[in-house]
């Protein structure tokens, strides 16, 4: 089922691509109609916020319009829209101002190291079902060239060549910031490390 | 803290990314190494927590309808900055981009002046002489037996499919974003078809602008506008039509309100 549907979405972009090349101005419709879940999919994991992730999608479908005179038809659509999508976020995350990132990074400090008094220790956060909030931390900790690494290969399970492809880096590249981004996130995440030892202590 | 490479064997062995050989080795490793199957086994943990933590999407389908309106209705807001609505339209057509605007400016223009110029016209100029009627009738035999001793009422069914055919045109700029004024509703799913509608009425309208040569080419362009717009195919489901219906139906009062007022200034007088 799963590999059907594969096929006839690949048919789809084969057609709308045909349709670019071809010039038809109304194919722009389509191509949101067709995409603009995968596109909100990846957006979402990207900016863990939905409405981030809306304002996001918007960005990412006007580029597209704008540029596909420029899409030669020599990747898919998809995947050109996932190059977009990694790009604007990549760049609009970068352009964000410092202060509020390091407000973060001082409150996590806080938070990580129990400094409000252990409140926060690991076992009170399992118990309190703040793990979620925890990891979204743990993601917005990571640079947005290793976030995006790291979510198109573990949540689009993307390989190394299409992640490159997608960020236009060169596959070592990639393998480095995924490679970084699971390191950061075993250090934010080190909770999870003490409370297997101790468990298994 | 493990070594780089060591973390990274690990990293490719969760994702699969290793190679038979690789695996075995790994294994083996895993085997005899109680301290990589701590990390393994933490790794792995973290990864597998992480990946429940995937943010879910939105189920309610009104939401993708709202996400995809608010799509295009910014490209098109966008693309209304970038050329005007006509140009739209314009662009549409497979002729050279100078052809295309002098033809659309030429069209409007010339269907306001048009109108005003057929009404103003002695009654003499537009009737149908014998060599008109020699043509053969195109239009429907009620209409033909009316215009043929009825001039102001020929002149109001040219004025009237004119402003039809703006009005439908302007609105279509939009990409079909239809008023049940200019389109009924039932028949918003298929645009073509009323733009053919159009396009038989205007044919039907030859002869009574035959002896008029600036009419005569305000009438082949809005058929060569209407032809290029029966031509697109439609794909929007009714939901979807709606609410850009919805959406629209402020901008083509505007629009109707527009022609209202200039028909209203530059209406045809009858004689």
């Amino acid at each position: 089922m799963g590999t059907r549907n594969a096929v006839a979405l690949a048919e789809l972009d084969r057609q709308l691509v045909e349709r670019v090349l071809a010039k038809d101005p109304t194919v722009i419709d389509d191509i949101v109609r067709t995409y603009k879940r995968e596109v909100y999919h990846l957006a979402l994991q990207l900016c863990r916020d939905h409405d981030d992730a809306e304002d996001l999608v918007q960005e990412v479908f006007i580029r597209a319009w704008k540029s596909l005179d420029s899409f030669r038809g020599e990747s898919r659509l998809s995947t050109w829209l996932h190059r977009i999508t990694v790009n604007l976020f990549i760049n609009t995350t970068r352009s964000r101002n410092y202060h509020a990132r390091k407000e973060q990074d001082a409150f996590d400090e806080e938070y990580m190291t129990g400094g409000r008094g252990g409140e926060y220790s690991p076992e009170r956060l399992f118990e309190s079902a703040q793990i979620s909030e925890h990891i979204e931390r743990a993601l917005g900790k990571l640079s947005p060239a290793q976030r995006t690494a790291f979510i198109l290969r573990h949540y689009h399970d993307h390989s190394i060549k299409e992640i490159a492809d997608q960020m236009g880096n060169t596959e070592g590249t990639v393998k480095v910031l995924l490679f970084r981004a699971i390191r950061n996130l075993q250090k934010h995440l080190s909770f999870y490390r003490d409370d297997d030892a101790s468990q298994s202590r | 803290m493990l070594s780089a490479n060591r973390n990274e064997l690990l990293i490719r062995a969760y994702y699969r990314e290793l190679s038979d050989e690789e695996l075995k080795t790994f294994e083996e490793m895993l085997e005899r190494d109680a301290s990589l199957r701590e990390e393994h086994a933490k790794l792995v943990a973290m990864l597998e927590e992480l990946r429940h933590a995937e943010l879910p999407l939105p189920e309610s389908e009104s939401f993708w309808i709202g996400l995809e309106h608010s799509i295009l209705h910014r490209i098109r807001k966008e693309g209304r900055v970038r050329k005007s609505r006509w140009a739209n339209i314009l662009g549409r057509w497979t002729l050279p981009s100078a052809v295309r605007i002098g033809l659309a400016f030429g069209s409007l223009v010339l269907v306001f002046i048009g109108g005003v110029h057929v009404g103003t016209r002695s009654t003499g100029t537009l009737a149908f002489n014998d060599d008109n009627r020699s043509t053969p009738p195109l239009l429907p035999i009620e209409f033909a037996s009316h215009s043929a001793g009825d001039q102001p009422r020929t002149n109001e069914h040219l004025r009237s499919f004119l402003k039809r055919s703006q009005l439908y045109i302007a609105t279509t700029a939009d990409r079909d974003l239809a008023c049940t004024r200019c389109i009924p509703i039932g028949q918003q799913l298929d645009h073509r078809q009323f733009a053919r509608e159009l396009l038989h009425e205007a044919q039907r309208l030859r002869p009574l602008v035959h002896r008029d040569p600036k009419v005569k080419k305000v009438l082949q362009d809005v058929e060569l506008v209407l032809a290029n717009l029966s031509q697109n195919p439609q794909s929007l489901s009714r939901e979807q039509v709606e609410v850009l219906h919805n959406i629209a139906s402020s901008t083509i009062c505007e629009v109707s309100a527009t022609i209202d007022n200039a028909s209203t200034t530059e209406s045809v007088s009858q004689p």
